[in-house]
């Protein structure tokens, strides 16, 4: 048996006089009129849309079309990178006032043209020697004069050396020179005085020691001009106290020297003195030194 | 009377309970939008910006431009055909105008079949959800990615115009094969702007984003008709066409563009080029850097070469008798060399681009056969001290090999002709003279001669390379005869000139740079044997083709007929042409005998050549001046001139076949009394 409340309309009436109640009416009239009015206005979107359209700057720059502009500015920005280097060593090349900085300034993969005028004053700066090797000075004024001649183009290497191509207005290579940093470096110990020790602590002298008379003999036996020539100061050889006693010639070439230790006994020290000989007349010495041993 | 208060009550109950619910829902969707609105991506201002990418751009050595890379260019509205967006419109979303993002009663009907209707799902979406969706997010399907999505597009209307919307949906939208934006689908699909585009062709391209891949008319075309059909009538439902308009458009069929078939290059050049290109500088400076790329491709060579391979497979397929419907068909690839750069100027991979995009010009590694030969003669002339009038016998030879049976090459013909100059041994690829040859040079040297023209394929160090067993591509075998070309001078081959950032600031450019690997005065000789080779020998076809310029060549042809090349060179020009099937088949024409090299390569390489030099001058190779000419007799070799052999050479043999052979200074032709006194003229020579 159905429980009937106290409180529950008992007449049809009753029923229809609560069911339109102002209240009831008042919330049909608000919910009809809050989805015909959305369905009118679209209010409701259009507030979520300006609610979103207010946070979007603090919104990530995700999803797939940031992603296709990510990608640009990648792309801007290894061009950028590409670019940069590249003006970089441009400027390199442009301050550069030896073939040494020149070789510092283009690192492996990098490129530069060098104007004609450039390129001279570098070469003349060379020591006689050193230019010789990189270009004879005749080959460089032919090719210079070249009317083919259209640039010279210099690209860098891994084992940090330079390649010199001189080219036509269509890429050809009407000439290569490879360069070497070394070419132009001065050697590393250049003259230096090594107290307390003796030629036979170098190991690049092993074999190559002579008594001083030996050596000054073979040394007499050059043309007076190869004589001044073979130490850049010969000076310094008698600014060190006490005797020379032998002399050694190192086993290495370098930009075109070789070193020469010459070993003085002061008291009862001896000293070695490391002086750069020139490569050619140092060679000339050795033949010297080879034929006094005979 | 008792039922009515419970029909009541529950009705009471239910309305109440409604709003309850709408209620909570109301709020649970307020705070679901709060807390995926932090996570919504950012939207761009204005919309198109970022989705314009700058174009890159390769240009032919002559200034054309070749092919476009990675630009997605948007056009204006006023610039799109409005048949087109009426079309589009009609068929994706025709109450546009009206909306502000989202179609709510197509969506309570879509949600209402969706959820109800199991295994039915209908899409309700709107322009502005399609762009939010095809901007932002991923393809996966799931309701809390609509719903972002759905918020994105409420953004998208409050933030921007009706027009900017359709403006960065028509320019981004996928029509399939590639094509992205109306203006690239309107130029692949029909080969027109999107300005021009018909009633017919408008609706065939707004049928096809519902999917691109089904309704793609290059293999679909039926089907792509028939979803135009649809768009048609939708049209003429809303109204925008009039039912006459509709029926006389269902009418007729478009034709489509044949030229781009799809976003592919279409070029087995391009595509080696942008392998390169990417392998250097990354795929996104490719795709999205905007750089200006200047290849080494000559458009008149390419052009010509297309076509003289498509003429070449032509002729082919008539020799082998192959049927129309017969689907495995021979290819075809063909390189053209610059001989004064490396400079590639033409490249044919293949039969059809659209079949097969493998590069048999560069990828593919076929041996050369007798294409080999002449790195063999250089080295017998280097070596051993031969030269093109040295005399050995074709005859039957067995070269034992360590551990395994005797070599025993055959002659094409299967014949031996006895004695001969090797200048003619060339000249009708002897293969019993190369395999003497090179049992006395090694099969070592003759693959250091090979590298060092250009081959980099790795060789097999076995006697049979002389006849050209070890695969190499036509890209190495028109590189390394352009080395030849050029008198022993090499350079490598290569595609790009120059490649410039957008403001065209030069970020690489090539060098040519020469090697001279080769005597030129021996290498001459061997231009002047293969010289013979085009004018008498194997590859004679060409001259009676009609290709009368100063050239040289060898034919290649591999026992089994499954490889027949032809490579040879003018002074400024080297080509080769290889045609084979990919697998599995052999060259063999209707009657049941092997094609040669002579017959299936060389008219190409002659209808090519003839076209690429139409315009040039006739132009022979340089002479060495220590070279000088002797007319020789073929068989003995000797000097028929000289005044010891004037007399007897006239008594032995009136019947003679004379060749000219080029010797250098120092080296002599045969005389009678050498063969005298030596037995056997061979071993004078040799030593």
């Amino acid at each position: 048996m159905m429980m009937i409340h106290w409180y529950e309309p008992s007449t049809l009436t009753e029923w229809f006089k609560r069911m339109f109640s102002i209240l009831n009416l008042t919330i049909i009239i608000i919910t009809v009129g809050f989805v015909f009015s959305e369905f009118r206005y679209n209010w409701c979107e259009n507030l979520m849309g300006v609610y979103l359209a207010s946070t979007n700057n603090s919104r990530p720059e995700k999803g797939t079309i940031w992603e296709t502009g990510d990608k640009t500015s990648k792309a801007n920005t290894h061009l950028k990178e590409i670019i940069d280097k590249q003006q970089s060593t441009t400027r390199n090349a442009l301050k550069a006032s030896s073939f040494l900085e020149l070789t510092s300034g283009v690192n492996p993969g990098e490129w530069v043209n060098l104007d004609r005028e450039h390129f001279k004053k570098l070469y003349i700066k060379l020591p006689d020697y050193t230019a010789d090797k990189l270009i004879p000075s005749a080959k460089l004024l032919f090719l210079l004069n070249n009317p083919d001649l259209d640039r010279i183009f210099i690209e860098g290497q891994e084992d940090k050396s330079l390649k010199i191509f001189f080219l036509n207005a269509n890429n050809l290579v009407l000439k290569k020179i490879d360069l070497n940093k070394e070419m132009f470096e001065t050697p590393e110990i250049g003259t230096q005085f090594v107290m307390g020790t003796s030629l036979d602590d170098f190991e690049g002298f092993k074999d190559r020691i002579y008594p001083a008379g030996q050596f000054f003999k073979a040394m007499t036996d050059l043309s007076f001009d190869k004589i001044n020539d073979l130490v850049e100061d010969p000076d310094i050889l008698l600014e060190k106290n006490g005797r020379i006693i032998r002399a050694g010639i190192w086993n290495e070439t370098k930009a075109g020297y070789i070193k020469i230790g010459f070993e003085y006994k002061y008291k009862s020290q001896t000293n070695v003195l490391l002086v750069n000989g020139r490569e050619l007349v140092v060679w000339e010495l050795i033949i010297n030194l080879k034929g006094s041993n005979q | 009377m008792k039922l009515f208060p419970v029909v009541l009550k529950t009705t009471r109950f239910l309305f109440y309970s409604g709003l309850l619910l709408t209620a909570c829902a109301a709020l649970g969707l307020t705070l679901l939008i709060f807390i995926c609105a932090k996570d919504l991506p950012k939207l761009p201002q204005p919309l198109s910006r970022i989705i314009e990418t700058p174009k890159t751009e390769i240009f032919a050595a002559s200034g054309q431009r070749l092919i476009t890379l990675g630009v997605r260019e948007s056009i204006p509205l006023n610039r799109v055909s409005q048949n087109f967006i009426n079309a589009i419109l009609a068929v994706e979303d025709h109450k546009f105008y009206e909306h502000h993002g989202i179609n709510k009663l197509r969506t309570l009907k879509a949600l209402y079949i969706t959820l109800i209707k199991p295994g039915k799902i209908q899409g309700a979406s709107t322009i502005t959800q399609q762009l939010s969706k095809n901007l932002f997010f991923s393809f996966e399907k799931s309701y809390l990615r609509k719903f972002k999505e759905l918020l994105v597009s409420l953004q998208i209307e409050t933030s921007c115009s009706k027009d900017e919307i359709l403006h960065a949906y028509i320019n981004q939208i996928h029509f399939g094969a590639g094509t992205q934006g109306i203006e690239k689908a309107s130029r692949v699909f029909f080969g027109k702007s999107a300005s021009d585009l018909s009633l017919s062709e408008a609706s065939l391209l707004a049928g096809l984003p519902k999917s691109p891949t089904e309704y793609n008319p290059y293999k679909n075309y039926d089907k792509a008709i028939k979803r135009r059909n649809i768009v048609l009538k939708r049209m003429a439902t809303i109204g925008v066409i009039s039912e006459l308009q509709k029926n006389a458009v269902m009418e007729t069929k478009p034709e489509l563009s044949r030229e781009f078939a799809d976003s592919r290059t279409g070029s087995y050049f391009l595509d080696t080029l942008i392998k390169e290109l990417v392998e250097r500088y990354g795929e996104e400076v490719v795709y999205h850097g905007g750089i200006k790329v200047t290849a080494t491709i000559d458009t008149g060579l390419q052009d010509a070469a297309k076509e003289s391979i498509k003429n070449g497979l032509v002729r082919l397929d008539e020799l082998m008798g192959l049927k129309a419907d017969e689907t495995i068909r021979p290819q075809a690839a063909l390189v053209a060399v610059d001989t004064n750069s490396g400079a590639i100027k033409a490249m044919v991979g293949g039969r059809d681009y659209y079949k097969s995009e493998y590069n048999r010009a560069v990828s593919g590694k076929r041996q050369a056969g007798s294409g080999f030969k002449p790195f063999l003669y250089y080295t017998a002339f280097e070596k051993l001290n031969m030269h093109p009038g040295t005399t050995i016998t074709d005859m039957p030879v067995s070269i034992p090999i360590k551990g395994a049976p005797d070599w025993e090459p055959l002659n094409f013909s299967k014949k031996n002709f006895g004695g001969m100059i090797l200048k003619k041994a060339l000249t009708k690829s002897i293969n019993t003279i190369a395999a003497q040859i090179v049992e006395q040079t090694g099969p070592e040297a003759v693959i250091e001669t090979a590298k060092m023209c250009g081959i980099k394929s790795k060789l097999h160090n076995v006697y049979s390379i002389a006849l050209g067993t070890s695969p190499v591509s036509p890209l190495e075998m028109a590189s390394a005869f352009a080395t030849l070309a050029k008198e022993g001078i090499r350079h490598e081959p290569f595609m790009i000139w120059r490649v410039e950032d957008p403001f065209g600031r030069v970020i690489h450019e090539h060098i040519i740079q020469e090697k001279q690997v080769l005597d030129p005065a021996t290498t001459y000789q061997i231009i002047d044997m293969m010289k013979s080779v085009i004018d008498l020998g194997s590859g004679s076809s060409i001259r009676k083709l009609g290709f009368k310029k100063p050239a040289a060549g060898k034919t290649g042809t591999t026992d089994s007929y499954n490889d027949a090349w032809f490579t040879g060179f003018t002074p400024d020009l080297s080509t080769s042409v290889w045609t084979g099937f990919d697998k599995g088949k052999k060259l063999i024409n209707k009657n049941g005998g092997g094609i040669t090299g002579g017959r299936a390569a060389a008219p190409i390489w002659a209808e090519f050549m003839g076209k690429a030099l139409k315009n040039s001058h006739k132009k022979d190779f340089p002479i060495p001046k220590d070279i000088y000419f002797v007319r020789v007799d073929a068989t003995t070799g000797f000097d028929i001139e000289s005044k010891e052999s004037q007399n007897s050479f006239n008594e032995i043999n009136k019947e003679a076949e004379i060749y000219t052979i080029a010797l250098k200074k120092g080296q002599v032709a045969n005389l009678p009394e050498q063969n005298i006194q030596n037995e056997n003229p061979n071993e004078g020579e040799e030593n």
